[in-house]
């Protein structure tokens, strides 16, 4: 019993400590606590990555995506962005409580593909003043050799549809040479190279203070880079002009720079370039981005966005608390109305699972969503099961004729299995919807979990040791302090008698301890009302069955 | 009260088959009215939300006044004549109105804005923002909802059913899985019938009865569990008959501790709460009456096939 003592005192103490380091997170609420869109106003756009292939992409290259759209959005002053994987290939971008939507829609929802054309070897046709004539020039007179059934997919292209083969590009006024018109080309695919070849860009200063835009590869990407310029420099070196590659974002010709073959012969090694020219510093900060921004390895079709404002998340939130508040207190009422004492056990059960839900929520931390909001106030009902199903059974166990001390120690016990296998099944529901569900089911899955799991601690363990505690005092060992009382198990009663029964007459009490003379004398008053009901009960109930 | 006392006592195995035409008759009803309002598919006999439909909602207060007649004209002068305009509880101190519309492009979006800015001013928020809400959704997004969700159920029931199987034994887990179709076929039978609008979280909330529905018949099969082997010379029957009775009280207090958050979210919540909230009530409502009335006559019905158990059932002649 000592033992008992001092591990309950040890369990309550870590329950305090935990409170503490709760109440650490909590306060100030409106600063430690971190409020979703929905809550606190702002954008999340859902995009679905394919390659442009059509197929799915890798993890990596998600995860690249996702570091880039990262860089992207943190340029537009959101403190708690998140950019994230959903699914197979979703990729959800969030940004809480932005201000200037409209530029973050754009900036986001940049879903250009970076592509680098060679000139000499790739350029089909170009540049020319219209579509149709790139086209018709390039079934006529094309600059490099092209294979047979060629026609059919420039035809594509004429149409306006896409081929998997040529790409038309065009060059807006200013973006090749000094043309005022847009020019246009066509281009064989696939690319010499893409984005994702790119590591990083940056606007610079060269020796002369005129403004560049330096490139920095990645390993591979410099590889491929210097493989392209090696070949353009070498055919520079043969024709005496310096040949050129084109860089196209969505289908937009950037810029088409040349490579030096006098000052590169063998090309541009190593995993950095520098794009020099008649740059103005503003086109020189716009092509660095450019790059930046194309640096994706993945095509992105926006599936689904979402756009909050601040108004109706406050609103939201509000709705929310109250319904939370009203729920909680309820179920404390109600708690204390039903199992008095025990009830009460259970209200600061509740308090310390609402406190340390919260807690664990700010320091994960998980941002607070409606969906999650609900996942939570369900949870409170589900922390309160716990405590039912213990508390019917410990007034079992009392109108059996143990002592209420005993009586705590078998219903927990007992309680406990029914509540794991209960509680399994509903943690591997929520699991279930956390794996396969879209963001917003995904919150309310996630709270569903933690709240599961927390329960079961301040429900179960933490009852448990509070409970052990006060049964050691004398004024605990009374049945009233349950609800177990006369007046009010008159309709339990029968309830327990018809339980009861048929174990008395097989003789053999699951805990195989029948009511002992040893126990709370007290009791007998208690459970000797319900006594005389028992025969008579049980003839109705047999000559009901003889009826049938 | 006489009656509320009778239920501690009531032959509820008794009335195995009277339960199945019950609950028979309230699917049928609800599969009838998907297949009516699907016009034959019951796959479209819902109010699907927007997450299934592809297009764009937008909710927004204007300052100055504005009628729904006013906002639609401005509306459809950007080229959307087919849009649904809809006035909804005013906020921010002027008048709230949701637009619905087939998907717009970001520039569709924010020539609209300035549109309707232009005309009756789009109310401020604290932020500096404006009370614009927008939610757009495309096609692909949809269907990847409904076959996440079916993927979910399935799995989710076959885990259900290993755990009870293992935890219990496969009859436990007969019984509770077709208590399981019945809650899910009520709940999707409710919202065809009323006609409710199904979101993302609907699903979710269907979900989560799957996993939640189940603490009852848990609670019930427990007991059955633990007086099956203290009562074996009693007719399977009348053995679950008094672990139901045995556990009346606290069934029926965790489903009221449970109805108690939700019912509260349905008054209380918002929308988005109150669709969470409306799935919940039907689902736990039908998790708890399928664990008495489903689970467990049909647990018993697979017992009273085994040759032990027809005996004492013929002996008491509740069967023939």
């Amino acid at each position: 019993m000592k033992h008992h003592k001092q591990r309950n005192i040890l369990i309550l103490l870590v329950v305090a400590a935990l409170l503490v380091v709760s109440a650490f997170y909590i306060f100030p609420v409106n600063k430690k606590t971190h409020l979703g869109l929905d809550l606190q106003g702002g954008l999340e756009i859902v995009y679905k990555a394919a390659l442009p292939n059509g197929t799915v992409p890798s993890r990596d290259q998600l995860n690249q995506t996702i570091s880039i759209i990262d860089r992207r959005v943190n340029g537009l002053g959101v403190s708690e962005a998140a950019v994230q994987v959903q699914g197979a290939d979703q990729i959800s971008v969030a940004l809480p409580g932005i201000k200037n939507v409209d530029q973050a829609v754009r900036t986001v929802g940049q879903t250009a593909q970076l592509q680098f054309f060679n000139d000499g070897k790739q350029r089909v046709s170009g540049p020319s003043e219209s579509l149709a004539q790139a086209v018709k020039d390039a079934e006529t007179q094309p600059q490099i050799a092209l294979p047979k059934g060629a026609k059919a997919e420039l035809d594509k292209l004429a149409k306006g549809e896409t081929s998997t083969k040529y790409l038309a590009v065009v060059a807006q006024p200013g973006k090749y040479g000094n043309n005022t018109t847009p020019l246009y080309f066509i281009y064989t695919l696939p690319p010499a190279m893409t984005g994702s070849a790119i590591h990083s860009s940056t606007q610079s200063f060269d020796q002369r203070s005129r403004p560049n835009v330096l490139i920095d590869f990645t390993r591979k990407g410099g590889e491929q880079f210097g493989r392209v310029t090696r070949d353009l420099a070498q055919t520079g070196q043969i024709t005496g002009v310096n040949q050129s590659f084109a860089i196209v974002l969505d289908n937009q010709m950037e810029s088409d720079p040349v490579v030096d073959f006098k000052e590169n012969p063998d090309g541009i090694q190593g995993t950095s370039a520098e794009i020099t020219g008649s740059f103005t510093l503003q086109e020189a900060k716009d092509l660095a981005l450019v790059i930046n921004t194309g640096a994706l390895p993945v095509t992105l079709h926006q599936i689904e966005s979402q756009q909050v404002s601040a108004t109706l998340g406050k609103d939201s939130l509000h709705e929310a608390l109250i319904a939370g508040i009203a729920g909680l207190g309820l179920i404390l009422l109600y708690m204390i109305f039903y199992y008095r004492f025990l009830g009460l056990v259970a209200d600061v059960a509740l308090i310390i699972y609402g406190v340390l839900l919260f807690g664990l929520f700010n320091a994960i931390p998980v941002t607070l969503t409606l969906p999650g909001i609900a996942g939570m106030i369900l949870t409170i009902g589900v922390a309160a099961d716990a405590n039912v199903v213990i508390f019917e059974r410990i007034k079992e166990e009392v109108r059996r004729g143990r002592t209420v001390r005993s009586a705590v120690n078998s219903g927990y016990a007992r309680g406990f299995r029914t509540i794991l296998d209960a509680n399994v099944l509903t943690l591997l529901t929520a699991a279930v919807i956390f794996e396969f569900a879209s963001a917003q089911p995904k919150g309310f899955a996630f709270t569903l979990i933690l709240g599961v799991l927390v329960s079961m601690f301040t429900a179960v363990v933490a009852t448990r040791a509070l409970l052990g505690l006060l049964s050691d005092f004398a004024f605990f060992n009374r049945p009233a302090f349950m609800g177990v009382r006369a007046a009010d198990i008159h309709e339990l009663g029968d309830d327990g008698d018809s339980g009861r029964r048929p174990r008395r007459r097989s003789g053999a009490p699951a805990d195989g301890r029948p009511a002992a003379a040893s126990d709370a004398a007290g009791l007998t008053s208690t459970t000797a009302p319900s006594r005389p009901a028992r025969p008579a009960k049980r003839r109705t109930s047999t000559a009901r069955k003889k009826k049938k | 009260m006489a009656w509320f006392r009778k239920i501690y006592s009531f032959d509820y195995m008794g009335h195995k088959y009277l339960w199945f035409t019950l609950s028979g008759t309230i699917i049928a009803i609800g599969l009838l009215s998907m297949f009516i309002r699907g016009g034959g598919d019951p796959a479209r006999g819902f109010n699907y939300g927007l997450e299934f439909k592809s297009g764009t909602r937008i909710e927004t207060t204007f300052v100055k006044p504005a009628t729904t007649a006013q906002v639609r004209a401005v509306v459809a002068g950007q080229g959307h004549p087919d849009a649904v305009i809809q006035q909804v509880q005013a906020r921010n101190g002027g008048s709230t109105f949701q637009i619905s519309t087939t998907s717009l492009s970001a520039d569709q979006q924010l020539t609209l804005q300035k549109a309707l800015n232009d005309r009756f001013t789009i109310a401020p928020t604290t932020n500096g923002g404006r009370d614009w809400n927008i939610n757009t959704v495309g096609a692909t997004f949809s269907r990847e909802v409904i076959t996440s969700s079916y993927k979910a159920i399935g799995i989710a029931l076959v885990l259900i059913l290993i755990y009870i199987s293992l935890r219990f034994s496969w009859k436990f887990a007969v019984g509770a899985i077709v208590a399981e179709f019945h809650d899910l076929f009520v709940v999707i039978g409710i919202y065809s019938l009323t006609g409710r609008v199904v979101t993302t979280d609907t699903i979710a909330a269907v979900l989560t009865i799957l996993g939640y529905s189940l603490y009852d018949t848990v609670i019930v099969f427990d007991r059955i569990r633990e007086n099956a082997p203290k009562m074996s010379r009693v007719p399977y029957g009348d053995m679950v008959n008094r672990s139901i009775w045995e556990t009346l009280t606290r069934s029926m207090n965790t489903t009221l501790m449970t109805l108690i958050p939700v019912v509260c979210l349905l008054l209380f919540g918002g929308s988005t709460l109150k669709d969470f909230a409306f799935a919940l009530l039907v689902g736990v409502a039908s998790g708890a009456y399928s664990s008495i009335f489903v689970a467990s006559p049909v647990l018993t019905l697979l017992k009273e096939r085994e040759p032990k158990y027809r005996k004492l059932a013929l002996k008491a002649g509740e069967i023939s």
